[in-house]
C-alpha cells in the first residue's frame, strides 16, 4: 500500500494535533490513497502541497489568533523555557510593528558598536597578533633638555641600546633601523620599506617565520654574507608565493641577496617588507647618533612596572657616566611600554571617544526597547495579572520578558552585524594608507563576540524596568479591566523618552561640533596651492650613488627632464612638504643670548630649486635659494615668517649655527608661512636649505605641478624615469590634495561615525517620541473629544498635542545640551577652533531636534484631530 | 439585518454543501469548488472555513466510522444548517438585487 510522503506527514503530525484535526488528516490520507492508485507521483506532490497549505491555514495562523501560552504546571524547566521561547517568537510575529521598531533600533546600535569595535580593536587595541603580545615591548626615550616628547621609533643609538641590555628584566632586545630599498624583478621595480637589522628580532616577536629562518650571528656581523628576509606580502606579491624562494637570490638595490626566510603572514615589523642586516660596526656609531628602534620581551615573571624601575636606574647610570660629555643626558628617561601602545597610543583618545559614542547609541536603543515593552505591557497587563494570580512567580514573568528581549536582541545582533559588515568596507576606504597598512579592520570573531556581548547586555537591561512594573499593578485593578491606573508607568515612559532625547542630543552636539570644526579646517588657508600637484617619493640606491653629490645630481637631472614634459609646469625635490613635516633640528642664532639651556628647534626642509614655485609660496624679503647655493659655497638658508618673527626679531637676515656640528648658515630670505604642522596648528618655524648644501641624502619627495589632472601626468613621469634608470621605483604616489585629506583622516572618520550615530540616535529617539505622544493622545481621547464637542478648533487641539511633544523635547534638549557641552570638554582635543559651547553648532542642534521631533508628534496630532466626540463619549 | 454576513469563500463552501446533499465532506467540497470556479482551493482553507461556519451554527456535521484508508481516522460529513441556508439566501438575494437593472453581462 502507498504511503504519504514522510516529511509532510511528519510536519502535519508535529503541527496539527490528532484530536483537533482528525478529519482533515483523515481526508488527506484517504484522498492520497485514491490518487496514488492512478498517478503515484502526482499524488505525492498533491499531498505535500496540501500538507504545507494546511499547516499554514489551520496550524500556524489559527494558533496565533489565540496565542495561548502553552506552559502547564508541572512541566520541566527546559520544557517551560522552550514554551516561553515559542511564545516570545509568536508574539514577535504577531506584532510586526513593535518587533520591527525594537529589532531595528537595537540592530542599529549593534551595527554602530560592531563597526567601531572592529575599527578600534583591529587598528588601536589589538592590531598585532604576536604570541603573548602584551609582553612584547618597545623602549621610549625622553630627553627633557631637548623636548618633552617621548620617542619610540628611530630614537636610540647602539650605545644606548647596549645600556638597556644591562636591564635583566628585558630579554631578546633587538635593534633595527628603517629605510627604503628597491627590490627589482625582471619585469618590475618596487620600493620596499626596509628594516635594517642589528639583532634578529624574531625571538622577541615570538612568531616563527613562515619559511626558512631568522638571521644568524654571522650574517649580522659587518661583511657577512649578503642575505635577506622578506615579508609574506612581498613574497606573494613579487614572487607568486614560490615555495622554493629560500636560497634564491633577489635583487635589492640591484645587488643579489640570498633569501633565508619569509616572515609569517600575521607578523609585521612596523609594516616592513624587507629585512637586511644593518651591516655597520655598532661600536663605531657615536652615542648621540640616535636612529635605531628597539623591540624586546619582558623577562619571564617580570612585570612592566618592574622593568621600568630597572630601566630608570639604567638611565641614571648613563646620565652619571656620560652626562659631562653629552649634556642632553640630564634627566634622561627610559620607559618600556607594550609594542601596541608604543605604536597606537596616540590613537587611543579618538578611539575611546568613538567607543563611547557607540555605547550611547546602545543606551538609547535600550531605552527605546524598554519603553516599547512598557507600552506593550500596559496592553498585556491583564495577561500578566492573570499569570500572577494563577501563581506565576515574578521569576517566571521575568523569564518570559527576558526571553522576549533575548529573541529581539538575538535577531538585532545578527542584522546589526550584517550591517556592520556592509559598512566597514567604505569606512576602511576612508583610512589613509599608512593606517590601513597597519591592520586590516574586519568583522572578525572578536567583533562578533563584542557585538554578542553588547546584544546580551541590551537583552538583560531592557526587561529590568518592565519586570518591576509588571509586579506592581494591583491585581484586582488590572483584572477588573478598564482600570486607568497607569499614571506611574506613563511617567516612567516619559522619563525614558526624555533620556533617549537627552542622549541623542548629546550625540548631535558632538556631531555638530565635529562638523563645525571640520568646516573650519576646510576653510583654513594652508598658505600653499594644493591643486594640480602630484607628490611621490624616490629612494635611490646609495650603493650606486655613493660619490659626494651623486644622488643630488641624479635628482636634479630627473627634475630637469620632468620640467621639459608638456604635462609638467614645474617640479622640485624636497625632503618633506606641508601640511606635515617630521624632520627638525636644533640650532641657535649666532650672537643671540642663550636664554634657556634647551636649544630651539625648527623644521629643516631640504629642497631643490623650484620648490616655492610648485607650492606657490611667496617670497617676503631677500632672495630664494638658487644655483649659487651649491656644494662648497657658504651655506644659505631661507626661513619662513614664523621663524623670522620668533628667532630673528622680525629681521630678514641673520647667522645661524645649525645641528650637532653647529654648521654656520646665513639667512638670505624670508618666505610666507604655510600650515606645515598639520592644517590644525599654527605654522611652526621652518628653515630651507638646498639639497646640494645639506649633504648626503638619497631619498626625496618629488613635487610636480602639472598642466593636466595630476594623476594623468604619472605615465609620462614614469617613462622619463625608466629611460634614466629602469630599476628605480617611485612610491607614496598621491596628489597633494590627497595628502591633505590623509592628514585629516582621523577628523573625517570621527565626524562620519559620530554623525551617523547621531542620525541613528535621532531616529530611534523620534520613534520613542512618536510612541509616547500617540499613547498620550489615545489615553486623552475622551478629553480631546469633549474639547472638540465644546467647540475647540483644530488649531487648539493641535496646540494641545504639540505642547505635550514640546514639553518632552524641551526637557531632552535642556539635559542634552548641558551633557553635550560637558562631554564636549572631553572631546576638546578633537576640535579645531571650536569651543564646546559654539553657538552655531548648538543652535543647529536645537533646530534639527525641534523639527524632527515635532514631525514625530505630527501624526498623533492628526489622529487627535480625527477624534469623533460622539464615538468617544458613547464608548464610556 | 440578520447577524450573519457571509464572506465570499463561505458562500462558495455553503453552495457546495447545498449542491452535494448529505454526503459532502472536505475533499468533495474542495474538488467541487475547484472544478467549477477554476480556483486553486486547499483542503486546509476549506476546513478552516467549515470550522468557522460550524462555530457560527451555519453548518451541521455527522461523524462517520474510521476506515483503514484514513489511517484509522473518522470522517466528518457536513450539510447546511437552516441558519446557513437562510444566510446564503440573503447573500444571494442581495447580490441579485444589486445586479437588477444592470445590463445582461452583469446578470447572475
Amino acid at each position: 500500500m502507498a504511503r504519504p510522503p514522510r516529511l509532510s506527514s511528519w510536519l502535519l503530525a508535529r503541527t496539527l494535533g490528532w484530536s483537533r484535526h482528525e478529519f482533515l488528516l483523515g481526508d488527506l490520507d484517504e484522498e492520497f490513497m485514491r490518487r496514488a492508485g492512478r498517478a503515484p507521483v502526482r499524488a505525492r506532490l498533491w499531498y505535500t502541497r496540501q500538507a504545507f497549505l494546511a499547516v499554514w491555514h489551520v496550524g500556524f495562523r489559527a494558533r496565533h489568533r489565540g496565542a495561548a501560552h502553552p506552559v502547564r504546571q508541572g512541566d520541566s524547566m527546559a520544557r517551560q523555557i522552550r514554551a516561553d521561547v515559542r511564545y516570545a517568537l509568536r508574539l514577535l510575529v504577531r506584532q510586526p510593528f513593535y518587533s520591527a521598531v525594537a529589532v531595528s533600533s537595537l540592530a542599529l546600535a549593534v551595527a554602530a558598536n560592531g563597526l567601531v569595535f572592529g575599527l578600534v580593536d583591529n587598528l588601536v587595541l589589538n592590531p598585532f597578533s604576536f604570541p603573548d603580545g602584551d609582553r612584547l615591548v618597545s623602549v621610549g626615550s625622553t630627553f627633557p633638555r631637548l623636548s618633552a616628547d617621548e620617542g619610540f621609533i628611530e630614537q636610540h643609538s647602539p650605545a644606548e641600546i647596549d645600556d638597556m641590555r644591562r636591564a635583566d628584566s628585558l630579554v631578546h632586545v633587538a635593534a633595527f633601523d628603517l629605510g627604503n630599498r628597491a627590490v627589482s624583478t625582471p619585469t618590475s621595480a618596487e620600493n620596499a620599506f626596509t628594516a635594517l637589522i642589528v639583532d634578529d628580532p624574531l625571538p622577541a616577536m615570538g612568531q616563527p617565520p613562515a619559511l626558512g629562518r631568522g638571521f644568524t650571528a654571522e650574517e649580522l656581523t659587518p661583511g657577512g654574507p649578503s642575505v635577506a628576509i622578506i615579508s609574506h606580502g612581498l613574497w606573494t606579491r613579487l614572487y607568486g608565493a614560490a615555495p622554493d624562494i629560500i636560497g634564491r637570490a633577489i635583487l635589492v638595490n640591484s645587488q643579489a641577496r640570498t633569501v633565508v626566510g619569509v616572515t609569517a603572514r600575521e607578523s609585521s615589523l612596523l609594516g616592513s617588507d624587507l629585512w637586511i642586516p644593518w651591516g655597520g660596526q655598532t661600536t663605531a656609531v657615536p652615542r648621540n647618533r640616535r636612529q635605531f628602534t628597539v623591540i624586546a620581551r619582558l623577562a619571564p615573571g617580570v612585570s612592566l612596572a618592574a622593568a621600568n624601575t630597572e630601566l630608570s636606574t639604567v638611565a641614571l647610570r648613563t646620565t652619571t657616566e656620560f652626562g659631562g660629555q653629552f649634556p642632553e643626558y640630564e634627566g634622561w628617561r627610559l620607559r618600556a611600554v607594550t609594542w601596541t601602545e608604543a605604536l597606537t597610543g596616540q590613537a587611543r583618545g579618538p578611539a575611546m571617544l568613538l567607543l563611547g559614542a557607540g555605547l550611547l547609541v546602545l543606551l538609547i536603543a535600550c531605552a527605546n526597547v524598554t519603553s516599547l515593552m512598557l507600552t506593550r505591557l500596559t496592553a498585556r497587563r491583564r495577561e500578566i495579572a492573570v499569570r500572577l494570580a494563577l501563581g506565576a512567580g515574578t521569576m517566571q514573568v521575568a523569564r518570559l520578558l527576558t526571553i522576549e528581549s533575548l529573541a529581539i536582541a538575538g535577531l538585532a545582533t545578527a542584522i546589526g552585524l550584517l550591517a556592520a559588515q556592509a559598512a566597514i568596507g567604505p569606512v576602511v576606504a576612508m583610512l589613509p594608507n599608512q593606517i590601513a597598512n597597519f591592520g586590516s579592520p574586519e568583522i572578525d570573531l572578536r567583533v562578533i563576540g563584542y557585538a554578542a556581548l553588547v546584544g546580551l547586555l541590551a537583552a538583560l537591561v531592557t526587561p529590568l524596568v518592565p519586570v518591576v512594573q509588571a509586579r506592581r499593578p494591583a491585581l484586582q485593578d488590572a483584572l477588573r479591566d478598564g482600570g486607568t491606573s497607569t499614571v506611574g508607568r506613563q511617567r516612567l515612559r516619559t522619563a525614558l523618552v526624555v533620556a533617549e532625547l537627552t542622549l541623542a542630543v548629546v550625540l548631535l552636539v558632538g556631531a555638530s561640533l565635529l562638523l563645525r570644526s571640520y568646516a573650519r579646517i576646510q576653510n583654513v588657508d594652508p598658505g600653499f596651492r594644493s591643486d594640480q600637484v602630484l607628490t611621490m617619493r624616490m629612494t635611490v640606491a646609495w650603493e650606486r650613488f655613493s660619490g659626494a653629490g651623486a644622488a643630488q645630481e641624479f635628482f636634479a637631472d630627473f627634475i630637469g627632464q620632468l620640467r621639459a614634459l608638456p604635462e609638467v609646469e614645474t617640479a622640485a625635490a624636497t625632503s618633506q612638504f606641508p601640511p606635515q613635516l617630521s624632520f627638525s633640528m636644533q640650532f641657535r642664532v649666532d650672537g643671540a643670548p642663550q636664554t634657556t639651556e634647551t636649544l630651539p628647534n625648527a623644521a629643516v626642509t631640504v629642497i631643490s630649486s623650484g620648490y616655492f614655485d610648485v607650492l606657490g609660496v611667496a617670497l617676503r624679503h631677500g632672495r630664494l635659494l638658487d644655483d649659487r647655493d651649491r656644494a662648497g659655497a657658504p651655506t644659505a638658508v631661507v626661513v619662513n615668517e614664523a621663524f623670522a618673527a620668533r628667532f630673528l626679531d622680525g629681521a630678514s637676515s641673520g647667522r645661524l649655527l645649525v645641528g650637532a656640528q653647529s654648521t654656520a648658515a646665513e639667512v638670505v630670505g624670508v618666505v610666507a608661512d604655510t600650515r606645515n604642522n598639520t592644517l590644525l596648528r599654527p605654522p611652526q618655524p621652518e628653515m630651507f636649505v638646498t639639497m646640494e648644501q645639506a649633504g648626503a641624502n638619497n631619498q626625496f619627495f618629488l613635487i610636480v605641478r602639472t598642466t593636466t589632472e595630476p594623476m594623468a601626468a604619472l605615465p609620462a613621469i614614469r617613462r622619463t624615469l625608466t629611460a634614466m634608470n629602469p630599476d628605480q621605483p617611485l612610491y607614496l604616489i598621491q596628489t597633494l590634495d590627497q595628502a591633505i585629506a590623509g592628514s585629516l583622516a582621523s577628523q573625517r572618520i570621527s565626524l562620519a561615525l559620530v554623525a551617523a550615530f547621531a542620525a541613528g540616535a535621532l531616529i530611534v529617539a523620534c520613534v520613542g517620541v512618536y510612541g509616547i505622544v500617540s499613547y498620550w493622545v489615545a489615553t486623552r481621547a475622551r478629553e480631546i473629544g469633549i474639547r472638540i464637542a465644546l467647540g475647540a478648533s483644530a488649531r487648539q487641539v493641535m496646540a494641545l498635542v504639540v505642547g505635550e511633544t514640546s514639553r518632552l523635547v524641551a526637557m531632552g534638549l535642556l539635559f542634552g545640551l548641558v551633557g553635550g557641552v560637558l562631554l564636549g570638554q572631553l572631546a576638546r582635543t578633537q576640535l579645531y577652533e571650536t569651543t564646546p559651547v559654539d553657538p552655531v553648532a548648538l543652535a543647529g542642534v536645537v533646530a534639527i531636534l525641534a523639527f524632527v521631533s515635532l514631525l514625530a508628534g505630527y501624526l498623533p496630532a492628526r489622529r487627535a484631530l480625527g477624534v469623533n466626540p460622539v464615538t468617544v463619549l458613547r464608548s464610556e | 439585518m440578520p447577524g450573519n454576513v457571509l464572506g465570499e469563500f463561505e458562500q462558495l463552501v455553503l453552495l457546495a454543501l447545498v449542491r452535494q446533499g448529505r454526503d459532502a465532506y472536505g475533499v468533495s467540497i474542495c474538488q467541487d469548488i475547484s472544478s467549477r470556479t477554476g480556483r486553486d482551493v486547499s483542503l486546509g482553507a476549506v476546513y478552516k472555513t467549515l470550522d468557522r461556519l460550524e462555530d457560527k451554527g451555519l453548518v451541521q456535521s455527522r461523524i462517520g466510522a474510521p476506515t483503514p484508508e484514513r489511517g484509522g481516522r473518522r470522517k466528518k460529513h457536513y450539510r447546511p444548517a437552516a441558519a446557513g441556508e437562510r444566510a446564503l439566501r440573503h447573500s444571494l438575494a442581495a447580490l441579485r438585487r444589486m445586479t437588477d437593472g444592470l445590463e445582461s453581462e452583469w446578470k447572475i
